[in-house]
């Protein structure tokens, strides 16, 4: 959708962003070259030894090896940001094109039930789920998926409602265009930008949820390496043993911090590109 | 001709540009006039011709972007480039006031008229009773029904033509002396429009103000304008009192405008069909070396391509930027000549 | 005009049109009756084959929703459409569909009629395709012949819709248009928007399209120069009906409904020494929602008698071709 031509004028920001996911995909599909320690490992030798040339970020109150937990963990995080995002997209964006376009009755029983999902608190419902179902990732995906598709129904609402009444969607009915085409082509396109923006931000809040999860022990669970849970094992050991949690928060905080920047850079060109 | 005493603005060699995405787009490139008091000036031409910059360069109304290169703009003995933004704001409003195509836009929506015509008047020492009593007169003078009543509502209780009304009687309570009106008729329909110009006409004896009119409409001009200049991507191409403007245009631009206007069975004086002008306006980043209208021009030579046509006083006080205007001779235009 | 074969294309039949305003709660609690915006009230209409007819009025007379309504972007509430010997209100999907590509629209605004986020060469072959009107082969030559028609180059159908100056757009929208073969055109203040050299080549374009596709437009606008120039027959429309109905010239030269004298006396005529003092006509359009009783014109009609208060006049012919909707003229 965005055509090449305008990628010439890659911003600075989105540029910054690009190069610190793709430095951090990297780590996560192939996590094996960077280090070579199994990041579950218990070694009863090397027990909370400091960063050294051995260990570059030290070892854990196992003698598990920091960098490789934190590596290892990169993989389920980015996982966790990118699906816990993609179908509440996916989902929102449905239902927002569906309620914008054809409001009436549709439109009202979905907004309501996107009020009764916006007036549920999110932990209760994780911890519900969790309840329900076992403390995991699934349990993880389930809740963040459950509260997360209302934004994008109602961002999606919002902008179908000014472009539905534009010209060339006029246009369209003209042409006796099927409902189904007048939606996918004529209205998506104009429509997404916003929500891919915001998507871009959401990425982070769910990594942030998703580590905030598995410190309280409800989402992913030990020893899987997961950043959240890494930092949540360390807190014992704050003032003795530091480099436990600072390194997966670096982490945590710079993959973010690159989402954040592509979903800046992409608003600047998407919104140009809006008429 | 006329002595400095007779002109309340005199703008001379006027040269702006707008960058934006690294170009540089030509707005004006050097734009000579002078409005006299007591009389209406038009700017007339299409979009992007710099009439509306013209207008807001005077009051220094300008976007970020936009830089004035050269020039100066006289109001009676001050050049208002030259004057800090502090002084400047007591000419805005005060010395020279402005109306606008849009007021929905161009009123607060949250302050009552009478607010806004009382903001008008606050430095002028009047106490609240006698400054009602001046913003009952002049609703009453721009011909707004119940004043009492109507100076309490919000500009969104109005309609339409009152809107437009409402606008001017606020300007008009600052007591410019040069009013300057940006297509003020131009999303009206007919017969509000009709009011309206008729509305201005009298408004400037009655106030007597001198008004700088923007439009593109050449029946508005008629209308209104005791001269007007003919404005083409950036240049000023042709000027004139308007009735000789109207019967002998001198510059192709100017007649091609008039042909391409559709006519109305009364004003038919020729039987001359409707012709557009062919082509487009030229960017303003790439404005031709030699006269900007030669790509659409039928008299083009090649003189036209490589030099910058000079204004030529062909007449007393009919100004016109082409090298050939002796082959546009005769009546022309849209109205006969005879005068009657 | 006269010598065309006077054959109807559409047959508009007692037409309304009303958009229902919602109702504040003060009004639910106290039972006031729900209002609605009267847009269409009550329009009965002819269009004949290859004519250009020109709808005027002012802005909120319903000239736009009546345009909607005959080409089914609105419902009707009642009336009858005849298209071709189909009544559009009530066709079957599959016919409206044929029936659709045969009525074709022009928009108003150059900048918002055109998909920003798709080339033009793409709507263009979405198009042709969706409607069978050429093979997928033969699409590309398709489009290079539309484009060659509204006077484009050949590099347009690669560009998007902000490449464009608003004169080019609208030579694109016409493209749009006319890739279908439609038989019926309507040109929604098509030019209004537009400069005047420009506006005069898009009006000369229309002219050719209509004689080289033998088109019927109906031409809707507010600018009486605009239509004096290109239509054969004008309409003149007044708080959702019409009022008057003749020939341009003999709207023009002698026109019947007192309105009609005073949109074209209220017209700025060029000559500067015209210059009159009082308006033709004080006041605005009355609201759509409470139309005046009576003649819908009273209220601001400055020869109205006492029985244009109460009695609604008809649609009186007062000669060929030439009728009107005011008490003066009834037979």
């Amino acid at each position: 959708m965005i055509k090449l031509k305008k990628c010439k004028q890659l911003n600075p920001s989105l540029l910054a962003g690009l190069t610190i996911i793709i430095v951090i995909s990297v780590l996560a599909f192939i996590p094996g070259a960077f280090t070579h320690y199994n990041p579950t490992d218990i070694a009863s030798d090397s027990i909370l030894k400091a960063p050294s040339d051995l260990h570059l970020f030290g070892t854990d109150n196992f003698g598990r090896d920091i960098f490789s937990r934190v590596i290892y963990a990169t993989r389920i995080d980015v996982m966790i940001g990118i699906f816990s995002v993609l179908i509440p997209f996916i989902i929102g964006t449905t239902l927002g094109l569906i309620s914008g376009y054809y409001g009436g009755k549709i439109d009202s029983l979905i907004m309501r039930t996107v009020d009764i999902f916006m007036a549920f608190p999110y932990m209760v419902l994780a911890i519900a789920i969790v309840a329900i179902e076992q403390a995991g990732l699934w349990a993880l995906f389930l809740s963040m998926w459950l509260v997360s598709w209302k934004e994008y129904a109602r961002l999606i609402r919002s902008e179908v409602l000014v472009v539905k009444n534009a010209e060339y969607v006029e246009a369209a009915k003209v042409l006796a265009y099927s409902d189904f085409r007048i939606i996918t082509r004529s209205i998506l396109p104009n429509v997404l930008s916003s929500a891919i923006i915001y998507a871009a931000s959401d990425v982070v809040m769910c990594m942030l949820s998703g580590a905030a999860m598995s410190y309280l022990g409800l989402g992913v669970q030990a020893p899987t390496p997961e950043w959240g849970a890494i930092i949540s094992g360390g807190k014992a050991f704050l003032s003795t043993a530091w480099w436990i949690t600072i390194f997966p928060g670096i982490f945590l905080v710079v993959t973010g911090f690159g989402f954040s920047l592509i979903g800046d850079g992409l608003s600047d060109i998407l919104r140009k590109g809006r008429a | 001709m006329n002595t400095a005493k007779d002109t309340i603005l005199k703008v001379d060699n006027l040269k702006l540009q707008f960058s934006s995405n690294g170009q540089t787009l030509n707005a004006l490139n050097g734009i000579s006039f002078s409005i006299r008091r007591g009389e209406t000036f038009g700017f007339v031409g299409e979009s992007g011709c710099g009439k509306s910059t013209t207008s807001r360069a005077i009051l220094r109304l300008l976007a970020d972007n936009a830089k004035i290169t050269d020039g100066t703009i006289y109001y009676n003995e001050t050049d208002l480039l030259k004057l800090s933004e502090k002084d400047l704001r007591k000419i805005r409003g005060k010395e020279i006031g402005m109306i606008f195509q849009d007021p929905m836009t161009a009123l607060n929506p949250v302050l009552t008229i009478r607010k806004q015509i009382f903001e008008q008047l606050r430095d002028t020492k009047l106490s609240s009773k006698e400054k009602e009593i001046v913003a009952i007169e002049i609703m009453n003078k721009v011909g707004i029904p119940l004043p009492e009543k109507r100076l309490n509502e919000y500009i969104f209780q109005y309609s339409g033509g009152m809107r437009q009304r409402a606008m001017i009687a606020i300007t008009l309570a600052g007591n410019p002396k040069l009013l300057i009106a940006d297509e003020p008729t131009t999303a009206l329909d007919v017969t509000i429009q009709d009011q309206i110009i008729k509305l201005l006409n009298h408004v400037k004896e009655d106030f007597g103000v001198s008004i700088l009119l923007i439009t593109h409409d050449l029946g508005v001009v008629g209308r209104m304008c005791d001269r007007v200049a003919v404005m083409y991507a950036g240049y000023i191409v042709e000027m004139a009192d308007t009735y000789t403007l109207f019967s002998a245009p001198r510059h192709p631009y100017t007649k091609g405008l008039m042909d391409a206007l559709p006519k109305l069975p009364q004003e038919q004086t020729r039987n001359e069909e409707m012709k557009p002008i062919p082509g487009a306006l030229p960017s303003l980043s790439d404005l031709p070396q030699g006269c900007p209208f030669v790509s659409r021009c039928q008299l083009h030579q090649t003189l036209c391509q490589d030099q910058l046509p000079t204004m030529q006083e062909i007449s007393p006080g009919h100004f016109a930027r082409c090298h050939y205007f002796h082959k546009l001779e005769g009546c022309t235009g849209l109205i006969n000549c005879t005068k009657g | 005009m006269s010598d065309k074969a006077q054959n109807i294309l559409i047959k508009i039949q007692n037409l309304h049109k009303s958009f229902p305003l919602s109702r504040s709660l003060t009004d639910f609690v106290l039972r006031r009756p729900s209002k609605a915006v009267k847009a269409v009230d009550g329009i009965s209409l002819d269009i004949f084959e290859n004519e250009t007819l020109a709808l005027v009025g002012e802005s909120g007379c319903g000239k736009s929703s009546f345009a909607r309504t005959i080409i089914n972007l609105y419902k009707p509430d009642s009336g009858d459409i005849i298209f071709k010997g189909n009544n559009l209100a009530s066709l079957d999907k599959a016919n409206l569909k044929t029936a659709k590509r045969e009525c074709q629209m022009i928009f108003q605004d150059p900048y918002s009629s055109l998909n920003p986020r798709m080339s033009i060469g793409d709507m263009l072959h979405e198009e042709l395709l969706y409607h069978h009107i050429c093979s997928k082969k033969e699409a590309q030559t398709k489009i290079n012949e539309l484009l060659d028609m509204v006077n484009l180059n050949k590099d347009t159908a690669e560009r998007f819709p902000s490449e464009f100056s608003g004169g080019q757009r609208q030579r694109i929208g016409i493209a749009r248009a006319l890739a279908v073969n439609p038989k019926f055109l309507i040109a929604d203040e098509a030019v209004s928007a537009l400069d005047i050299s420009i506006q005069a080549q898009i009006l000369h374009l229309l002219q050719s399209l209509q004689r080289s596709h033998g088109l019927t437009i109906l031409f809707i606008s507010h600018d009486l120069r605009v239509v004096h120039y290109i239509a054969d027959r004008v309409a003149v429309m007044y708080l959702g009906k019409i009022i008057e109905l003749g020939t341009t010239d003999q709207v023009y030269t002698s026109p019947l409904h007192p309105y009609t004298k005073i949109l074209l006396d209220s017209l700025p005529s060029v000559d500067p020494r015209k210059k009159s003092s009082v308006p033709a006509i004080e006041g605005n359009l009355p609201s759509p929602i409470d139309i005046p009783p009576g003649c819908r014109f009273s209220t601001r009609c400055p020869n109205a008698k006492p029985h244009c208060f109460n009695d609604e006049p008809g649609f009186y012919k007062v000669n060929d071709d030439h009728s009107c909707a005011c008490h003066e003229y009834i037979a």
